[in-house]
C-alpha cells in the first residue's frame, strides 16, 4: 500500500510538470546527493549510501513551482531547491528525502531593460551564461564569483554569494532590485520593483540568504552595468601581512573605488600563488583592480598606488596583476582545486572590522595548526572582499593525514570547524561571509544571533509550518 | 574494466562541477546526470562497487556527444571525454548497450563499402594518402570532388584510401572495440604495404582515430607517418603559393571548428589565416571558436538520441547566426550534414548557407 500511495504522489507531480520534467531514476537521484562540501564528498568516498531524494523535479515556470509546493504542503513532503549543485555547505542535500526541486530548466532571461539597466531573469541560469548574454549587448553584472562557471543565480541569491569585484559592486544582494518568490503554501509573492522605498521592511532581505528554507525564488530583477571601457589589475608584494591589510584598509576608507583587492598571506603566496600563477615570491601578494573610464582609472590608480607604496608595497607590475585576473578560475579546476586532492579541506570564511580581522586570523592559525598537528594540517588564507569598515578572511585548512573511517573523518572535520568558528565569533567575526550556512554551520547561528535566531525560527515556523522547505538546514528545528 | 585506467580522472572530476557549463548535452537536457561531474560521479559509484552499470547509466553515457569540450578544460592529463567513451566499451561488454547503439553498430558493419564512389586517385604509389570517410561520402560527393580538385590544382599526387572500411572512429566511440580494432589493424596493414608517409584527413573523426584512439586500442601508427587535417594541408599549399585565390565577393563568412581538429594536438586552428588569403571577404568568428568551439551534434548522436543532437545543432547554428555571417563554413561533413538537416526544420535560419570549406575555396581558386 505504501508503494501505491507513493505512486499517487508521483503521478500528481507528473501531472504538474509533465513526465519529461520528473525523474526517480537512480542515476538522477545519485548525482544530486552531493555538492562540493567535504562532508558530502567524504560520505560518498567512504562508500556510504548517498543522501538521495525520492524524486528530482524540474519545474518550467512559476506556476508549476506553486503547484508543486501546494502538493508538497498537502502531503507534507520535504522540498529541497537545487541550482548548480556547487555549494560548499551541504545546503542542497535532501536530508529527509522527498523532492529535489532542480531549478535548472527555469533559465531564461525574461527582459533586458536598456533604459534602467536592469535584467529580469529566472534563477536556474548559470552565472556564466547570464554574463555572456549580457556581454553580447554591452552589459555586465560585474559579478564574478569563483563558481561563475558552475553556480546558478538562484544559488547565489539563496546563499548571498559574492564575486571578485565585490569591493566596488557589492555582493549579489546589492544587485537585487526585485524578486518573485513561491512560498511553501504555493502563494506567489513579488517584492517592489522600485529603486528603493520606505514602504515597510525590504522583503528582498527576508529571502536573500534564506537558503531555500522559506520559499523558492523564481524570478529576479537585477541591476546591470555597461561593460567598462577598461579593467586593469596590478600586483604588489609586501614584506608582511599586516602592511598589506593596512594598505587595503586605506584604499577602502579613502573610498578610492578599487573593484578588487586581494591579499594573500605568506603561506598562500608561497603555495597557491606559486602553484597556479608561477609567481615565486616571499611575502604577502596583493592584487588591486580598477575598472571604468580610462581617465578615471588613471587618477584612481595614481592615488591608490601611492598609498600602497607608502604602506610598504613593492610594485610587481600590471602583467602580474592582469595575469592573476586572467587565471583566477584556474584555482578551481583539477588538479589545482582541493576537491581533486586526497585531503580534507575546508574554508571558514568570516568577515569582521579591520581591528578584528587579523586577531581572528592569527588565533585561528595558531590554534588550528597546534591542536591538529598530528593530522599534518596546514592553514593559510587570503582577504578578498573588502568593505569600508572591514574585510573578509578566507582561511583554508588542509589536512594531509586522514582518519581511515567516516566517523573519524567527520569528527575531525567537526572539531576543526568548531574551533575555527568559535575563534571567529569570539573576536567579532561572523559564522560565514559568502558561502552560506547549510547543514555544516547551522548550529553556530544560535551562537551568533542569540535571541535573534529565535526570531528567525519564529519566522520560519510562520511561513513554513510543516517544515517542508529544505529541512535540517541553517540550524532550524529538525523534522 | 576499461574505466579502471581512468582512476585519476574520475577522482578529479567526480565532485568538480567546473566543466558542466560547457557540456553541450547538459545545455539541452539541463540534467545534472548529463554533466561531466555527474557522469564521473556515476562511474565513481560503479568503480567503488556501490552501483552497477544499468540501462539508465548506459543511457546517460551514450547521451554524451564526445565533443571533448570538458577535456579541453583540464589543466593536467585527466581526460573525462575519453573516460566516458571507455565507459561505453564497458557497457557493450556487459551487454547493456541501448538498442539504437546496436543498430548503429550493425549499420556501420553492414554498410556497403563497395558502393562508395571510386574517387579519382593516382595510378602510381604516392607518399600522400588522402583518407576519405565512406560513411559520409555518399551525401557529400560534390564536396569531396571539390576538395580533390583543389589538390589536383596544386599538383599534389595522392592515393585515396579508407573508403573500403573507414577508420573505425564511430565504432570506437560507441564502445565496439573489437570491431574498431579490426578496422584499425587493416588500415595500418594497408599503410605498411603502401608508400604512404603523409595522411591527409577529410574527416576530423578519422584524424582523431589515427592520432589518438588507435593508441587507446594498442595500435601504434608508425612515427614516420605524418597525420594532417585537410585544411592544414591546404594552408601549407597556400603558403607555398601552390594555390592562389581571386578576390572575394564582399561576403561575410563564419567557420565552425570541429572539436576533433581544434581540440587535439597538431590539429587545425588556423581558419583565420586561410581566409585571409581571399581578399574582400570578412571572416566573423563565432563567439565560441577554436579550442572551445561548441559541439555541432557530433557523428553518432543523431542515430541514438536525435532530439538531443538536434537541439545541440540548433544551438550551434544560433551561435553562427549571431555573427551576422551569411555563410557558415565547416571542414566536417558530419557537422555539415547536422547543420543542413536542422536548417531544413528551422526556417528562421534559412538565410544561412552551409558550405564545406574546400568547396568554398574552390569557388575562389585562381585558374
Amino acid at each position: 500500500m505504501r508503494s501505491y500511495a507513493e505512486n499517487i504522489f508521483y503521478f500528481e507531480l507528473e501531472d504538474i510538470v509533465g513526465p519529461e520534467n520528473i525523474s526517480k531514476s537512480l542515476v538522477d537521484l545519485d548525482v544530486v546527493s552531493t555538492d562540493v562540501c567535504a562532508i558530502s564528498r567524504f560520505w560518498i568516498d567512504q562508500k556510504e549510501e548517498p543522501v538521495k531524494p525520492d524524486y528530482v523535479v524540474y519545474p518550467r515556470n512559476t506556476e508549476q513551482v506553486s503547484k508543486v509546493m501546494k502538493l508538497a504542503t498537502n502531503y507534507k513532503v520535504p522540498v529541497t531547491p537545487r541550482g548548480g549543485g556547487a555549494g560548499d555547505t551541504c545546503g542542497s542535500l535532501p536530508l529527509y528525502g522527498g523532492i529535489i526541486l532542480n531549478m535548472s530548466r527555469m533559465d531564461k532571461i525574461i527582459k533586458i531593460d536598456e533604459n534602467n539597466l536592469t535584467v529580469e531573469v529566472e534563477p536556474g541560469i548559470l552565472q556564466c551564461d547570464l554574463e555572456e548574454e549580457l556581454n553580447k549587448k554591452g552589459y555586465t553584472l560585474n559579478f564574478f564569483p569563483a563558481s561563475h562557471y558552475c553556480s546558478s543565480l538562484g544559488g547565489f541569491l539563496a546563499n548571498r554569494g559574492s564575486g571578485t569585484l565585490s569591493s566596488k559592486y557589492g555582493k549579489i544582494d546589492n544587485l537585487v532590485v526585485s524578486m518573485e518568490v513561491v512560498l511553501p503554501n504555493g502563494n506567489i509573492i513579488r517584492t517592489a520593483l522600485v529603486p528603493d522605498h520606505s514602504s515597510g521592511p525590504d522583503m528582498n532581505r527576508l529571502f536573500l540568504g534564506s537558503e531555500g528554507t522559506l520559499g523558492i525564488i523564481t524570478n529576479t530583477t537585477l541591476k546591470m552595468f555597461y561593460v567598462p571601457e577598461e579593467r586593469r589589475f596590478n600586483a604588489f608584494l609586501f614584506n608582511n601581512l599586516e602592511n598589506a591589510i593596512d594598505a587595503g584598509r586605506k584604499l577602502m576608507v579613502n573610498r578610492i573605488g578599487a573593484s578588487a583587492i586581494r591579499v594573500y598571506d605568506e603561506k598562500d603566496t608561497a603555495v597557491m600563488v606559486k602553484k597556479v600563477l608561477g609567481i615565486d615570491k616571499k611575502g604577502s601578494f596583493m592584487v588591486v583592480g580598477f575598472d571604468g573610464f580610462k581617465e578615471m582609472i588613471d587618477v584612481q590608480e595614481k592615488i591608490a598606488f601611492k598609498i600602497i607604496k607608502e604602506t610598504g608595497g613593492q610594485d610587481l607590475g600590471r602583467e602580474a596583476g592582469n595575469n592573476w585576473w586572467k587565471n583566477r578560475f584556474k584555482f578551481y579546476y583539477p588538479p589545482f582545486n582541493l576537491e581533486s586532492a586526497p585531503v580534507l579541506h575546508g574554508v571558514f570564511d568570516t568577515v569582521a572590522t579591520f581591528e578584528n580581522i587579523l586577531k581572528i586570523y592569527y588565533e585561528q592559525k595558531k590554534e588550528v595548526e597546534s591542536n591538529f598537528k598530528k593530522w599534518d594540517i596546514t592553514y593559510f588564507g587570503h582577504f578578498s572582499h573588502w568593505y569600508e569598515y572591514g574585510t573578509i578572511l578566507y582561511p583554508t585548512f588542509i589536512v594531509n593525514k586522514l582518519p581511515k573511517d567516516i566517523d573519524g573523518l567527520l569528527k575531525l572535520n567537526h572539531e576543526i570547524w568548531k574551533l575555527g568558528i568559535r575563534i571567529a565569533l569570539k573576536n567579532g567575526g561572523s559564522v560565514n561571509e559568502h558561502h552560506g550556512i547549510g547543514l555544516r554551520l547551522g548550529r553556530y547561528l544560535k551562537d551568533m544571533y542569540g535571541n535573534g535566531f529565535k526570531m528567525l525560527q519564529d519566522i520560519k515556523n510562520a511561513i513554513d509550518p510543516y517544515n517542508i522547505m529544505n529541512p535540517g538546514k541553517m540550524g532550524f528545528e529538525r523534522r | 574494466m576499461y574505466i579502471d585506467k581512468h582512476e585519476k580522472t574520475i577522482f578529479e572530476w567526480r565532485f568538480s562541477p567546473m566543466a558542466n557549463y560547457i557540456c553541450p548535452t547538459f545545455k539541452v537536457t539541463r540534467s545534472e546526470s548529463n554533466t561531466p561531474r555527474g557522469l564521473a560521479l556515476i562511474l565513481f559509484l560503479i568503480r567503488s562497487k556501490k552501483r552497477d552499470f544499468n540501462p539508465a547509466s548506459a543511457e546517460k553515457l551514450y547521451q554524451c556527444s564526445s565533443c571533448y569540450l570538458c577535456s579541453s578544460l583540464s589543466y593536467d592529463e585527466s581526460d573525462p571525454a575519453l573516460l566516458f567513451i571507455d565507459a561505453r566499451a564497458d557497457i557493450v561488454d556487459k551487454g547493456l548497450a541501448p538498442e539504437a547503439v546496436k543498430n548503429l553498430k550493425d549499420k556501420i558493419r553492414n554498410f556497403n563499402y563497395n558502393k562508395v564512389i571510386n574517387f579519382k586517385t593516382s595510378n602510381r604509389k604516392t607518399d600522400i594518402g588522402l583518407f576519405i570517410d565512406p560513411l559520409t561520402a555518399g551525401d557529400n560527393k560534390d564536396e569531396i570532388e571539390a576538395n580533390l580538385k583543389l589538390l589536383e590544382k596544386a599538383k599534389v599526387d595522392f592515393t585515396v584510401f579508407g573508403t573500403k572500411r573507414g577508420s573505425g572512429a564511430q565504432l570506437f566511440e560507441i564502445g565496439f572495440r573489437d570491431y574498431a580494432k579490426e578496422i584499425a589493424e587493416m588500415n595500418l596493414k594497408e599503410i605498411e604495404t603502401s608508400a604512404i608517409k603523409k595522411i591527409i584527413f577529410l574527416s576530423p573523426y578519422d584524424f582523431r582515430a589515427f592520432s589518438q584512439w588507435y593508441k587507446e586500442m594498442g595500435i601504434k601508427v608508425p612515427k614516420n607517418i605524418e597525420l594532417i587535417p585537410y585544411p592544414k594541408f591546404i594552408l601549407n599549399l597556400i603558403k607555398e603559393k601552390k594555390i592562389k585565390f581571386r578576390d572575394g565577393k564582399n561576403e561575410k563568412v563564419t567557420y565552425h571548428d570541429s572539436g576533433s581538429y581544434s581540440r587535439i594536438k597538431n590539429g587545425f586552428l588556423e581558419i583565420n589565416e586561410i581566409l585571409s588569403y581571399i581578399s574582400n571577404i570578412k571572416y566573423l568568428p563565432i563567439l565560441r571558436s577554436n579550442t572551445k568551439a561548441s559541439c555541432d551534434g557530433g557523428d553518432f548522436l543523431q542515430y541514438i538520441y536525435p532530439d538531443i543532437q538536434s537541439s545541440i545543432t540548433r544551438r550551434r547554428l544560433d551561435e553562427a547566426v549571431e555573427t551576422g555571417a551569411r555563410i557558415l563554413l565547416t571542414s566536417c561533413f558530419y557537422a555539415k550534414n547536422n547543420f543542413e538537416r536542422e536548417l531544413n526544420i528551422d526556417s528562421d535560419k534559412a538565410n544561412l548557407k552551409i558550405m564545406d570549406l574546400g568547396k568554398y575555396l574552390l569557388e575562389y581558386l585562381e585558374q
